[in-house]
């Protein structure tokens, strides 16, 4: 065990949460200026995210009188810590994960899990019927878009034969699959870009908020502080699953192409880390406009049994059919 | 020597202290927000679209017998009949123990 090594590594733990929330806040200022304008509206200016938790953090946090105030607190906690410790096991650009070696696919795909269950959790705990309904409609659709994700991720890990998301993210799954295997792949991709708005909750897959039905649903109780970490939670966890899409099918870097000059650092071209990075960051935006913006602004809400069988039904069928042409694949 | 920390697997030790340390800064930012709330009459009701909450709080509750109900429901053609198949009767349950056996041995018969 090298002790400066893991100085550094709890030192970079310490700072990656800021980082998430800068980052996953800039997103969301994105997703609403590009929104607005696919709808001919000026929207928002891109800082609004910021301002947006500065107020909610100034305003009254207030308890409903029949909430179970520990759960109430606890779960916008839970939601916010479980996608910033997923920050850590995830390859961040030219990056590799922090805690590489410690922690895997499987895992994150469990933390990805914790910021819907905490949600449920808050809304079950807030005493309040639209909340009920709303936490009863998160854990559907999470039992909903969890199997099809389980189907691409454990596919493209059985192609490494790893569930290391640092060697996955070393040599793109495009470059070990024939035609066959990419069309595959493809569907794969599909099925994960489907994923993307239910994880997060987005139009078309926001019945657990509802705010035209249920008034917010989840969150009809929550002001102040906690409506404010949870909306943190949201953004942060909007970067991790993008984050992972990308390590997962799109990570691909700059300096694998061109190799730049300059100045070096640890032997790692400081132009070529920076190309790198601002490239990861373009990913990421494209990644949120394909999956999170467009369809947001293209579909209306889908009700919750019919948004259930998208997923288990379509959605299911198209991963296995994906999953069945990788493997065919290296049998034929 | 074996390594504590379980380099190469899931090692527990280290998610423990990332999630302590992440925990850490995620309580930091909570801790920024404003605290609690000036009461009122009707501050602390639960929101019921303007109306007035019942007076008995296990009223104003929705009942969590069908948690699942769009799950249920969209996939209401697979599972409505294996919920048909349970009747209650132990002979049904016997045979459909008698025929899932026979179709095992008969895998287990190809199989050798």
């Amino acid at each position: 065990m090298n002790f400066e090594e893991w100085t550094l590594r709890l030192l970079v733990i310490l700072v990656l949460p800021f980082i998430g929330i800068f980052l996953g806040l800039a997103y969301k200022g994105f997703d609403r200026k590009i929104s607005a304008m696919m709808q001919s509206r000026i929207g928002p200016p891109l800082r609004q995210p910021f301002r947006d938790v500065k107020k909610l953090f100034m305003k009254e946090n207030i308890i409903p009188d029949h909430a179970v105030a520990w759960v109430f607190h606890g779960a916008p906690l839970f939601a916010l810590i479980a996608p910033l410790v997923a920050l850590a096991y995830l390859p961040l650009g030219p990056f590799e994960p922090v805690m590489e070696g410690y922690g895997d696919l499987i895992l994150i795909l469990y933390l990805l899990a914790i910021p819907a269950v905490a949600m449920a959790m808050g809304g079950l705990a807030s005493g309040s019927p639209y909340a009920t309904v709303g936490a009863q409609r998160e854990l559907v659709l999470m039992m909903s878009y969890e199997f099809p994700l389980a189907i691409a991720a454990v596919t493209i890990a059985w192609k490494y034969e790893s569930f290391s998301l640092a060697a996955i993210s070393q040599t793109p799954v495009w470059s070990m699959v024939g035609p066959m295997g990419a069309l595959g792949l493809l569907l794969i991709a599909l099925g994960l870009f489907a994923v993307l708005p239910g994880e997060l909750s987005k139009v078309p897959f926001d019945q657990a908020e509802a705010e035209t039905e249920l008034g917010g649903g989840l969150f009809v109780e929550y002001s102040g502080r906690n409506l404010g970490v949870f909306y943190l939670a949201e953004a942060v966890k909007m970067v991790v699953v993008g984050a992972l899409l990308i390590a997962l099918l799109f990570p691909h870097n700059i300096s694998q192409w061109y190799s730049f000059g300059g100045p070096e650092l640890l032997g790692v071209s400081v132009l070529g880390t920076v190309a790198d990075v601002l490239f990861f960051l373009f990913k990421l935006l494209i990644i949120i406009y394909a999956g999170v913006s467009l369809v947001r602004v293209a579909l209306a809400r889908f009700q919750i049994d019919k948004a259930s069988y998208f997923y288990w039904v379509p959605m299911t069928l198209l991963g296995l059919l994906g999953t069945v042409l990788v493997v065919m694949e290296g049998v034929i | 020597m074996i390594d504590i920390l379980l380099k190469d697997m899931w090692s527990p030790i280290v998610f423990i202290i990332v999630s302590l340390l992440t925990a850490l800064v995620a309580y930091m930012f909570y801790r920024i927000g404003d605290e609690g709330y000036k009461r009122t009459r009707h501050k602390g009701e639960p929101f019921i679209s303007g109306n007035m909450p019942p007076k008995d709080p296990r009223m104003i509750h929705v009942g969590g017998d069908n948690v699942f109900w769009g799950f249920t429901h969209a996939l209401r053609k697979y599972l409505d009949p294996l919920v048909k198949a349970h009747t209650g009767i132990i002979n049904d349950y016997v045979y459909w123990m008698v025929i899932t056996m026979a179709l095992v041995l008969i895998y287990v018969y190809l199989l050798i």
